[in-house]
């Protein structure tokens, strides 16, 4: 069986890199952000979701499908997230707007989830794309073995790098990461990537916590020739919680905090931009 | 002002525009030119219609403003007694009264009946321009002393001239009347006084911006069906020889000002090539961005050669224009009426279930070849109205139209360069997802049989309401690159040409027709439900878009898939909805999108800024909002003006693509 599954293949992505770009939203991740915006991505396995307000037989009540006559062929109500296809069909996917990627500087985008766990499912379909000149980039929290960077760094135009909570035994209490980790990696990717731009998920409770914008300031000014984007985490992902029966945790940032961190970053000299969703 | 505005004070333009809609304005109107002038209206309702032009020039009031410009229409006055099928849908060529004093052009022997008409109808502009003159003062009064006998000399003096034909078509019953590319027209004047110090480039910009206010005047009456479909659509851009793209200062001031008076009317097409410069395609999205409807950008790489192939000069192909809306002619030399009927996809469909006896249906090859045979019924049905119309006899026009003069032939019997009959259409889209939804659900997941499919269309669904929601969830294949739809499209729009082609008008036009019509919803009105998930009476799909896509390289590239030739040409419009946050933060990758879409080959493209938020609240609030402007087929109008079933699938249009591309 093979574990690189695809949720979706996002055309026309004008905020994941440069030009006109596509972004493969692969399945699978090795955290598990309280904040998480696809939540069909976590589980690197296929996961049955059912949408409620798309059931035609049961919309007002009910969290599975009950079967009906519609499931041979029409309904849209339930399915799985996660789908298999090979390098090559990826690749013709990929290869469909090469137009708009040429004259835009545009490209795709792997994301997820962490698309660098599916290292070895990606890297040919890479090696295809180098060929065509078209611009690759990885959205990426970095909690993934060095080795699977290694592997793909040679073909990666640039690597947006999340960057959520720095502290130690936080980092693992609240997303199961391992900071050491992604410190390794960052390290790596710093010396020998392209292009880098920090990510900044921005939520009152956890990223811009007190404790964690003490530590991500001066991590920021130590790293201040790394552009950044700061976004804010939102609740508009809660009909996939609902779809997979679980529960959003509804994250958010207000606008107090978010607007303070960001004057705190122009302040001590960051380039940093509000992206907004 | 009209003076019959003047006796409806009270009433606001959309009120005046129901009045002339519904006719009673010219019931009252006839009452009281019987009453007070009887001899002119008896010239009005006779044949002889440069005679009664000629009495028209004599008394209609002269309505001096203190604006800039002379400009104006009188109701009472409207030589609006048709004589047969009225011309509309054109633009006359500005040229002939920028470049010649009106006594230039007359004929020394009136060896005909066109002759001397033509000749009066001179003699009455010669009359309404001397009546001008005794009623002005300074610049006004020089212009039209000068306009008997000689030509324009300056910039603002050539605008006066424009307004002066425009004016004058408007009051003799022609509609949907444009304006040409105003930026070639007019550059040499600009040009000139620019140099000659005549007046500074600040003074110019105001005068054209006072000009474009004129036009607006007398919204309410040169407003068709609809509020703000008036027709006066500025062309603007042009590719020249060298496949260079040709702009001047003037293309970029008319933009700016639109963009500046955010009005519904007039709007601007862009023509655009594969070389237009980065700075046009930004401010054309800045003023797009806005949500002041225009402009809508034409593709002159696809749209020119076409214009060859089908017989048009290339040099003529080259300066081509458009009709009121989108429909390609040429400015000037054409008469052809770009929408004389609306071909309807639907019907043919509806006409299938209802005779068909669908036992005889045995595939879904099957089931295509007779929807076409159908096809070729409506076909037939739409030539017949096209052959039966019987133009009537307009010398007016035919002193706007090039060549009529040195023929000595009036528009109506074949005296200008072009007159071909061109046709809209609605509902291809819909019948593409029908036909595949059909075939997927009856030949393939065998879940229905047509039979089935008969009584869900013919009861609107009853008794299928679960079914219903199903399909009308589905993402629409209209619009993408699905490689099944893409040849079910061209296969029908090739047999639409393989039955037309050999169709000719009386004096020789062909026909033309194009994917894009004014009718999605009129059309839809009566028309029965389809499988595609839509109701009795619900909306066609609109132009060529697709709603459920979640990106719009795709619908790019299913319309540049499209082949736009022989006489598939007349227009192709790509409308897609855009929320104002798109243009505002993505422009830059916008405009690389709309770059690589004019190269793929899109025919015409026109965007609708809209935020469903803002579009509710209107519709809730519509004092809040009463400059709210949006596109509505091929023109802008206020949106508080539409009446509400536009204004209902404009929000569920933008409901849909916020949904879908978020």
């Amino acid at each position: 069986m093979n574990y690189s599954l695809i949720t979706n293949i996002q055309r026309m992505c004008f905020s994941d890199g440069p030009g006109l770009r596509t972004t493969i939203f692969m399945k699978g991740c090795t955290i598990h952000c309280p904040w998480c915006s696809n939540p069909e991505n976590i589980s690197i396995h296929k996961e049955k979701y059912f949408i409620k307000s798309k059931c035609v037989i049961n919309s007002n009540s009910g969290k599975e499908c009950k079967k009906c006559k519609y499931n041979e062929g029409l309904c849209t109500a339930t399915g799985e997230y996660g789908y298999y296809k090979s390098t090559d069909e990826l690749v013709e996917e990929i290869k469909k707007d090469k137009d708009f990627f040429s004259s835009s500087g545009g490209g795709v985008t792997f994301s997820g989830g962490e698309a660098l766990i599916h290292v070895d499912y990606i890297l040919p379909v890479m090696i295809k794309l180098k060929k065509e000149n078209i611009s690759i980039g990885f959205e990426t929290a970095l909690f993934v073995p060095l080795k699977n960077i290694k592997k793909i760094i040679k073909y990666t135009d640039f690597f947006y790098i999340d960057v959520k909570i720095l502290e130690k035994n936080m980092c693992m209490k609240v997303l199961g990461g391992d900071i050491e980790l992604y410190f390794d990696n960052l390290r790596y990717i710093l010396k020998n990537a392209k292009n880098i731009i920090f990510r900044v998920p921005c939520n009152d409770e956890y990223t811009l916590s007190k404790e964690n914008v003490e530590i991500l300031l001066p991590f920021f000014k130590d790293n201040s020739s790394v552009p950044i984007e700061i976004f804010k985490t939102h609740n508009l992902a809660k009909n996939k919680y609902d779809s997979l029966s679980k529960v959003a945790m509804g994250i958010k940032c207000t606008d107090e905090v978010f607007c303070d961190f960001y004057s705190k970053l122009i302040e001590q000299g960051n380039m940093v931009e509000r992206k907004e969703i | 002002m009209d003076r019959l505005k003047d006796n409806y004070s009270t009433l606001n333009d959309l009120e005046l525009h129901e009045k002339k809609v519904s006719g009673e304005l010219n019931y009252l109107k006839e009452q009281y030119l019987q009453s007070n002038y009887l001899d002119f209206y008896k010239l009005y309702k006779s044949d002889n219609i440069a005679n009664a032009f000629y009495r028209m020039c004599e008394i209609i009031p002269i309505n001096k403003s203190e604006d800039d410009f002379v400009y104006f229409f009188d109701y009472i006055f409207a030589l609006d007694y048709i004589r047969g099928y009225r011309y509309g849908n054109i633009t006359p060529n500005y040229k002939i009264i920028l470049e010649n004093g009106i006594s230039s052009l007359f004929y020394v022997e009136e060896d005909s009946r066109f002759c001397k008409d033509y000749n009066r109808i001179l003699q009455g502009l010669i009359v309404l321009s001397k009546r001008i003159y005794n009623q002005t003062d300074s610049i006004q009064k020089e212009w039209f002393r000068r306009i008997i006998n000689e030509p324009a000399e300056h910039f603002d003096e050539a605008l006066q001239r424009i307004l002066f034909v425009n004016q004058v078509l408007w009051q003799t019953d022609h509609f949907l009347v444009g304006l040409g590319s105003l930026d070639d027209l007019l550059i040499k004047y600009y040009e000139k006084d620019i140099k000659s110090g005549y007046m500074l480039k600040n003074q110019l910009k105001e005068k054209l911006k006072k000009f474009l206010l004129q036009i607006h005047n007398y919204y309410w009456f040169k407003s068709g069906m609809l509020m703000g479909d008036t027709g006066q659509i500025i062309v603007l851009g042009k590719t020249d020889e060298l496949n260079n793209y040709k702009y001047n200062e003037l293309t970029i001031m008319l933009i700016e000002l639109i963009k500046e008076l955010q009005l519904p009317d007039p709007k601007i097409l862009l023509r655009v090539n594969e070389n237009t410069p980065n700075e046009v395609l930004s401010l054309a999205l800045d003023t797009i961005g806005t949500g002041v409807g225009s402009p809508i950008l034409s593709n002159d790489k696809v749209v020119i050669p076409k214009l060859i192939k089908f017989g048009i000069n290339k040099l003529d192909a080259l300066d081509y224009g458009v009709s009121a809306c989108w429909e390609p002619l040429i400015s000037g030399k054409s008469v052809s009426l770009n929408n004389m009927t609306t071909l309807n996809f639907m019907r043919p469909l509806e006409n299938l279930f209802r005779r068909e006896k669908l036992s005889n249906v045995k595939s879904f090859n099957d089931l295509v070849e007779k929807y076409l045979i159908y096809l070729k019924r409506n076909l037939n049905a739409v030539k017949r109205v096209v052959k039966s119309a019987d133009f009537q006899y307009d010398p007016i026009l035919s002193v706007f139209i090039d060549k009529c003069r040195e023929r000595k032939i009036d528009v109506s019997q074949g005296g200008a360069d072009y007159f071909d009959a061109g046709i809209t259409s609605v509902a291809l889209g819909n019948v593409v997802n029908s036909l595949l939804i059909i075939k997927e659900l009856i030949y393939e997941k065998k879940l229905y049989s047509l039979t089935d499919v008969k009584k869900i269309v013919l009861t609107d669904y009853k008794n299928y309401e679960d079914l219903e929601k199903l399909l009308k969830d589905k993402k629409s294949k209209y619009g993408t690159m699905d490689t099944e739809c893409i040849e079910l499209t061209k296969k029908i729009l090739y047999y639409v040409t393989e039955n037309t082609k050999d169709f000719r008008t009386e004096y020789g036009g062909k026909l033309k027709y194009g994917l894009s019509a004014p009718t999605y919803i009129d059309a839809a009105k009566t028309a029965f439900a389809s499988i595609d998930g839509r109701r009795y009476g619900d909306p066609f799909i609109v132009h060529i878009s697709n709603e459920t896509a979640d990106n719009y390289m795709e619908i790019l590239q299913f319309a540049s898939s499209l082949d736009y030739g022989d006489n598939r040409f007349n227009g192709n419009v790509i409308d897609i909805m855009v929320n104002p946050y798109f243009i505002k933060h993505y422009k830059n990758k916008l405009i690389e999108m709309l770059k690589v879409g004019i190269d793929l080959g899109f025919f015409q493209l026109q965007m609708n800024v809209v935020s469903s938020e803002i579009l509710i609240r209107a519709k809730d609030m519509p004092e809040m909002y009463p400059n709210l402007i949006v596109r509505v087929w091929g023109f802008s109008a206020y949106f508080n003006d539409l009446p509400i079933e536009y204004k209902n699938l404009l929000i569920k249009r933008a409901i849909q693509n916020e949904r879908y591309m978020s």
